[in-house]
């Protein structure tokens, strides 16, 4: 059973294919994300204003879509680690530290773009409530797991991976915060199991900067991965002609 | 409105920064 799923997930995660897809996607990807980007602030700013918080609904579109790939992302990362982790797939630890660049940015824009948000609506650009507070933890994390990973073989992202699955327990509390404690932040409006409770007038701009995002995060992902992916083929070549000439030597002797 | 205006400016270079950054570099090692 084990061996199976080994099979299938390293079948799955094989360098060569992924770096075929990384390659492709790399600078399309980056290119369609600012056209949907453009395309988002014209549907932003062509949508009618809100009649409780007027023209400042707008910040809706740049800071929502950011705080769910802050999110996202960590989630993908945790779920790669794992698979990495249980069943010694390499790519795929190579995947969580490129995973980790995008998913900061998306953080420190979601946390920017939200205190920006709250100096005009709640007066304030930062409180220690849950919500922020937890997504503040998010981006420590984020930014320690990328410190941490700077420059390191793929035998210690082996070992860095429990630290992302570790880590992986405060997206269930930043997500249910909103629920759990009294907050400053709202509840969840869309991402829930009734209907949205905002007008759906709302939404295509706000889905139209998500799928900007989601292009963005895919882009800077695939370029990073690529870089790595190559610098760990130099790397275990250099290892492999090492230990030929050492053996050439040992038989010489 | 300037506000919102300026607000998505300074997403839009963080991105376009952040993108900079990461291709130009892996072009300069390549």
């Amino acid at each position: 059973m084990m061996s199976k799923i080994t099979q299938t997930l390293s079948g799955l995660f094989k360098p060569q294919r992924l770096e075929k897809v990384a390659s492709f996607c790399a600078v399309p990807a980056l290119w369609l994300s600012f056209a949907f980007f453009i395309m988002g602030v014209y549907m932003a700013f062509s949508t009618p204003a809100d009649y409780q918080q007027g023209d400042y609904v707008r910040f809706m579109y740049i800071h929502v879509p950011a705080s769910w790939f802050a999110l996202f992302t960590y989630t993908i990362m945790a779920s790669l680690s794992l698979s990495g982790y249980a069943f010694k797939i390499q790519t795929a630890h190579l995947l969580t530290r490129a995973l980790a660049i995008p998913g900061c940015i998306m953080c420190i824009l979601s946390l920017i773009t939200g205190s920006l948000w709250g100096k005009v609506t709640w007066g304030t650009y930062w409180v220690w409530d849950a919500r922020l507070t937890s997504m503040f933890i998010l981006l420590m994390i984020y930014g320690g797991y990328i410190i941490l990973s700077h420059k390191k073989r793929l035998e210690q992202l082996h070992t860095l991976s429990l630290f992302v699955m570790i880590g992986v327990v405060n997206i269930p509390i930043i997500k249910y915060s909103v629920d759990l404690w009294f907050t400053l932040h709202q509840p969840a409006s869309i991402m829930r199991l009734a209907k949205p409770a905002i007008d759906s007038v709302f939404l295509p701009p706000l889905f139209t900067m998500a799928i900007s995002y989601l292009l963005y995060v895919i882009a800077l992902t695939s370029r990073i991965f690529l870089k790595d992916l190559r610098r760990e083929k130099k790397r275990q070549e250099r290892l492999m002609t090492f230990h030929k000439k050492s053996q050439k030597k040992e038989k010489a002797a | 409105m300037t506000y919102i205006i300026n607000s998505y400016l300074f997403v839009f270079i963080f991105l376009s920064m952040g993108a900079g950054l990461f291709y130009k570099k892996a072009d300069h090692e390549d």
